[in-house]
């Protein structure tokens, strides 16, 4: 028995080996990499002659005058994108779904999920241009007699300004779950709410709302495991010094201060810090995901 | 069914049409602004008056593009990148797909499998210690370090065990009585079946090859190796807000390069737009299969 069974299935051992190799490699051996966070690493010294210095970082990172600052930015511009990001989506499926002319649906979709396509090089590219003061966009508002804003350059205005770009690139992607699930609703409680004489906002509001509700709830509760995600490519490509202290985030913070100062144990420290509360509101998520909605991992 | 609609409800598809019409405008417009910079004479790019429609029609954006050595090379940095990358991120996930897409029964220790990969979703060692990994590796200013480390694309495989489970059983159950093994299987029965599966997942990770700029800026220091979205990224941030409200002579010199910039962003977005299509047949079921499964 025991060797038919490794005759037949070994072959699928065999397939998994090259994977296996390359998580070990490059997800475990990193993972155990985090043990810097504790020493005092130096690349001479190496990973094993560095010497232990307890939660020296962690205490040296909590301290930094900047700290707090980037902790909040985090906090802030990652749930903004939450909430704003999912609203939008949810009231531009809502929105999609009452148009019954198939070709404008259908290009309007075409359209709108393409921008989640593009690497925010791109659109960094695109909109850093647009975003001068004196460029298209000033101009278009200066239309308005609203003088020219100095969107990515102003402390005031960094933070609005990503979390609208973010759901500029995304919205139409966003969508596309909300719109799946409309899709999924019974069209018969359509015709009742219509026989009984609802109209089309009460249709709106008391078949499709709750007809996607379950769906609504997953997200928000999944999207507990993101509050500390603010999206840093797209940080890195559209703050500068002078947005620091509202455009600094922890990822941003951890990549200057490992990357470009070489402090390897300092950063590890922050990315170790930030790993842990990611993943203890992710599992609290997919926790509360699991219990209360009808989302499986597996 | 024949629906008849109210004053207000009329009211309200003609608004309806018309804001869905402006927000479709706004994710549009900005890629047609690019496009006219980039096709606009420096002067007019420079002062700020391009808006929908090139002003000073011409190529020289391109031109120059095409006769740039480093825009060349890193041109062919991306396509290398992709077409490997994404070759090899396939093999990979196929063949991490087809076992784990088995059940407990049929693969001893497949529980412990599906955690083995599951755990790097959920946890990762951050940027320091894999970059000081792949210094160790002695792969910086290697191709193999855009390639290699994020090889094992842990979510598509994900959605490639399931595209393998959809597969109906009986046909395995016929091909391993004729004494086919699990390799002659896969070859024969499963990859053929899946091609659908395999060339949508595919286009994603060309995609996202094409798209990485991020993987180059910290791995790969000589400029001469650089993808073309690190090439683009490096020419972007070259504008330095912080005093760009003083130096005025700085910043013409940085805004004539604007439709240059505008053609490499145009360019960079072409294969994208031309896989696009392809990707779209696919997206609903992808997503959902991705988020919710019952």
């Amino acid at each position: 028995m025991h060797t038919t069974y490794i005759k037949q299935k070994w072959p699928l051992y065999a397939m998994l080996v090259i994977p296996v190799f390359f998580v070990i490699l490059f997800n475990y051996v990193p993972l155990y990499g985090v043990v810097i966070a504790f020493k005092n690493y130096s690349p001479a010294r190496g990973f094993w002659g560095s010497e232990w210095v307890g939660l020296k970082w962690f205490e040296t990172a909590v301290n930094m005058p900047d700290f707090k600052f980037i902790l909040r930015n985090t906090f802030v511009i990652a749930v903004g994108k939450i909430v704003f990001g999912q609203i939008f989506s949810i009231i531009f499926a809502l929105l999609l779904n009452e148009i019954k002319n198939k070709v404008y649906k259908k290009t309007v979709q075409t359209i709108t999920y393409f921008p989640h396509f593009l690497s925010w090089v791109i659109i960094g590219g695109i909109f850093t241009d647009m975003l001068l003061t004196r460029g298209i966009i000033n101009q278009f508002i200066g239309l308005f007699g609203i003088k020219p804003i100095f969107f990515l350059g102003s402390n005031q205005w960094f933070q609005p300004t990503v979390i609208i770009l973010e759901t500029w690139k995304e919205f139409g992607w966003g969508a596309i779950i909300y719109l799946a699930a409309m899709t999924n609703i019974n069209p018969e409680i359509y015709e009742a709410a219509i026989m009984d004489g609802a109209s089309l906002f009460r249709r709106i509001w008391n078949v499709t709302l709750p007809g996607i509700s379950s769906i609504i709830v997953m997200l928000a509760v999944l999207s507990i495991g993101n509050i500390l995600n603010a999206g840093f490519e797209q940080i890195l490509v559209l703050y500068n010094p002078a947005v620091y202290q509202t455009g600094d985030i922890l990822d941003t913070f951890i990549y200057r201060q490992g990357l470009l100062q070489a402090q390897y144990s300092l950063s590890t420290a922050i990315g170790l810090f930030k790993s842990i509360i990611a993943l203890t509101l992710t599992l609290l998520a997919n926790f509360l995901a699991t219990k209360y909605t009808d989302y499986r991992i597996f | 069914m024949n629906i008849t609609y109210t004053k207000g409800e009329r009211i309200f598809n003609f608004f309806n049409y018309f804001l869905l019409a402006i927000i479709t405008l706004t994710c549009i417009l900005p890629m047609i602004h690019v496009i006219a910079l980039s096709l606009s004479d420096t002067v007019s790019a420079t002062s700020n008056s391009v808006r929908f429609w090139p002003k000073g029609f011409n190529f020289a954006a391109y031109e120059t593009m095409f006769s740039n050595s480093a825009f060349i090379k890193a041109l062919g940095v991306s396509v290398f990148r992709t077409i490997v990358g994404c070759s090899v991120n396939m093999l990979v996930t196929i063949l991490a797909a087809y076992p784990l897409s088995k059940e407990n029964r049929e693969l001893k220790g497949r529980k412990f499998l599906s955690f083995f990969f599951i755990i790097p979703m959920m946890v990762s060692g951050g940027l320091i210690p894999l970059f000081i990994l792949v210094k160790n590796l002695h792969m910086l200013d290697s191709i193999w370090s855009l390639i290699l480390p994020g090889c094992v694309p842990i979510f598509n495989v994900v959605m490639m065990m399931n595209f393998f489970r959809g597969i109906n059983k009986s046909i395995f159950e016929s091909a391993s009585i004729d004494g086919a093994n699990e390799f002659v299987i896969l070859l024969k029965i499963v990859i053929p079946l899946s091609m659908a599966s395999i060339a949508t997942l595919s286009l994603f990770q060309l995609v996202g090859h094409w798209n990485d700029w991020f993987g180059a800026t910290i791995y790969i220091n000589d400029r001469n190796k650089w993808p073309l979205q690190t090439l683009l990224h490096n020419m972007l941030t070259t504008i330095d807000f912080s005093n760009f409200s003083a130096a005025d002579v700085n910043r013409l010199k940085q805004l004539s390069d604007r439709s240059f910039r505008g053609a490499m962003i145009v360019f960079a977005t072409i294969p994208i737009l031309f896989v696009y299509p392809f990707m779209q047949k696919y997206f609903i079921s992808g997503v959902t299969i991705g988020s919710v499964k019952e």
